[in-house]
């Protein structure tokens, strides 16, 4: 007897997702790269690389550098621009019926409230992911996310200017993320996200350079994903909105140990680059390891993790 | 099939996929044929497109009619603006021959990529099942075999590398390919200079393979024993080759570079991949004759695919150009050069 395929379905805040499969912004290009090895209508959405209201050069190379794995990026946030973005990127975008959340960043609290203000009014975006926590620029982005307050006003002010679901993309490299994650739940964010990618450094012994031109760049990959896993149980347990987890997910199994410690769904990000359509394999290996569990919803893991305490 | 489908994808990368595009009988490659015909004042329009024809039906002699050949055409024209690269692991191992020291020729089955697959171009190969190594390794295509095979040459350098010399005849090859834009062969019947460096000699091989006017080949490496092997290979396809090694042991003693200069009256254009330094002093030979250059380059990147953005470059109008998809291969003019 066939099994009954399983439920994937899960619910981040307002937002209704097919599976809880997203790709991580910054890994998976504007998706297009992507259509001869995924199916992208398969996936619980599709998020792309960050935007920003005037297009970025990013940094110069070595951008890039693999380490014990994982890998050290820093690519400064190169990107096509809003304008560019909604012209020639949204045209494809909208064919897919994959939800489409777009990450935006920016240097000051009006480059955010303008993004959003222009993103609000494109059809085809189902949410927004404010990016507040990436590295490996100078201004803005992880100066937005080292501090609470900051982080809750630039949350406040994407909230205010945009009717789109508002996601919070958070940076590792706090003390405490707990403390993060309040403060922009309490800004209105509809969801969090976690977590960006560990600042890291590596260097060539034999020429005593540093191996990425800015010097120090974003750790991600497998090699982060315990950091990852512990934010996102210590997080889902200090906030009430729903939580996505990222950090080294690369197949079915990383996807439920996310799941299980309280993330409604995932980001899968460094494994795109290695394996293309790994994203869709998880879905459908979670499928598989719904079946093999006999459990019904998938819904059922989140947060299920048993730790013997209560 | 493949043979055939990749000829009638060269000649239509070479006339630009107009089915309209004259060609003639006399010569080997249609581009040879449009180059040559255009410029000659003795053939009308209708000539040239019965030319065409001719040439068609010498070369694809499965056709019996022009309705037929014009479908066909029109066929694979749309096969190849949908063609797309793969990934797959199940690529067999033919080959793993050790050339030198630490180079090796890995020859794979992968026909369908082989089919599909331009000169200058390249893939992407995982070299572990495990996380560590975690990303692929960028590899141009060294050569595409009668049989469907591709080949692949690399040196040892590290962790991916060590791995990769170390899989044997029957293991299967997770490939992702091909990629990138590779060498323009619009004027591939024109003499053609090669000049490659070490490992920046792989991609040349396959490059001389489709050529079909005179090819040179100046080829350089540490020493005999790495540069021999190599190249026999390109004396074996017509290439008139000359070679320098860094310690005088086979040919020039000195920098490959030092031998242009001879070559470059003789040629229309040249294509180079090797080290930077090499690279850059190439560039400026050619630039002060006047000869066009096409450059292959090499990065570091993750994906192959354009979306990780790792492996930018200046470019000449001072933006990054993207290695894996405004490259491999670009026109020097194209890049910025502290010449």
């Amino acid at each position: 007897m066939a099994a009954l395929k399983p439920d994937m379905r899960v619910k981040l805040g307002p937002l209704d997702l097919q599976n809880p499969v997203l790709t991580a912004s910054g890994t998976f290009g504007y998706a297009k790269e992507f259509e001869p090895f995924v199916n992208l209508n398969r996936l619980g959405g599709i998020i792309v690389k960050g935007i920003s209201l005037e297009p970025r050069p990013g940094n110069p190379p070595p951008r890039i550098v693999e380490t014990a794995c994982g890998m050290l990026n820093a690519i400064g946030l190169e990107n096509v621009g809003v304008d560019r973005f909604i012209s020639e990127k949204m045209p494809y975008l909208r064919t897919l019926t994959a939800p489409l959340l777009v990450n935006i960043l920016g240097d000051s609290l009006d480059d955010y409230r303008e993004l959003a203000r222009r993103l609000d009014e494109v059809p085809g975006i189902s949410a927004l992911e404010v990016n507040i926590s990436c590295p490996n620029v100078k201004k803005g982005g992880a100066a937005f996310g080292a501090s609470p307050e900051m982080a809750a006003a630039v949350t406040a002010a994407v909230r205010k200017a945009a009717r789109l679901p508002v996601i919070v993309k958070l940076s590792p490299n706090v003390t405490d993320i707990t403390v993060m994650a309040k403060a922009v739940e309490d800004a209105g964010a509809d969801a969090l996200s976690l977590i960006n990618t560990l600042i890291g450094m590596a260097i060539n012994a034999k020429t005593r350079k540093p191996r990425l031109a800015n010097i120090i760049g974003g750790l991600s990959g497998p090699a982060i994903k315990p950091i990852a896993l512990r934010m996102v149980w210590q997080t889902a347990q200090a906030v009430s909105i729903p939580v996505i987890g990222i950090g080294g997910i690369s197949t079915a199994e990383d996807a439920v140990e996310f799941l299980l410690a309280g993330a409604s769904a995932v980001q899968v990000g460094t494994a795109n680059f290695y394996d293309p359509s790994a994203a869709e394999k998880i879905v459908t290996g979670l499928e598989a390891y719904l079946q093999e569990q006999g459990e019904e919803r998938i819904s059922n893991l989140i947060g299920a993790l048993d730790t013997g305490k209560d | 099939m493949s043979r055939q489908k990749h000829r009638l994808r060269q000649q239509l990368s070479n006339g630009a996929g107009k089915v309209t595009e004259s060609g003639c009988i006399r010569h080997e490659t249609q581009s040879a044929a449009i180059g040559a015909i255009s410029k000659c004042p003795r053939h009308s329009q209708a000539e040239l497109v019965a030319e065409q024809y001719r040439w068609y039906y010498r070369h694809l002699p499965i056709f019996s009619t022009r309705r037929q050949l014009r479908l066909h055409l029109e066929f694979t024209k749309n096969q190849l603006r949908e063609q797309m690269p793969q990934s797959s692991q199940q690529n067999r191992i033919l080959a793993n021959d050790r050339l030198s020291a630490d180079v090796f020729r890995l020859t794979v089955h992968a026909p369908e990529l082989a089919a599909v697959a331009a000169p200058g171009q390249f893939v992407m190969v995982r070299t572990a099942e495990s996380l560590d190594p975690l990303l692929r390794r960028p590899f141009s295509i060294h050569s595409r075999n009668a049989d469907g095979s591709l080949s692949l040459l690399f040196k040892v350098v590290g962790k991916g590398t060590a791995l990769l010399a170390k899989v044997k005849v029957g293991d299967s090859l997770d490939l992702l390919g091909p990629l990138g834009r590779g060498f323009d062969l619009t004027a591939a019947d024109q003499p053609v200079c090669l000049i490659g460096g070490g490992m920046g000699i792989a991609p040349l091989l396959f490059l001389a393979q489709e050529l079909r006017g005179p090819k040179y080949a100046l080829l350089g490496a540490r020493n005999q024993e790495e540069l021999a092997p190599l190249a026999k290979l390109f004396a074996e396809i017509g290439c008139a080759v000359q070679l320098a090694t860094d310690d005088g042991s086979l040919g020039h003693h000195g920098f490959i570079p030092d031998l242009l200069e001879a070559v470059l009256p003789e040629v229309q254009q040249v294509c180079t991949c090797g080290p930077s330094l090499m690279m850059r002093s190439v560039v400026s030979i050619s630039r002060q004759a006047g000869t066009s250059c096409q450059v292959s380059v090499e990065t570091a990147m993750a994906c192959g695919m354009g979306a990780c953005l790792g492996c930018v470059m200046p470019g000449a109008d001072g933006r990054q150009v993207h290695v894996c998809t405004d490259g491999p291969v670009f026109k020097a003019e194209e890049l910025a050069w502290q010449l």
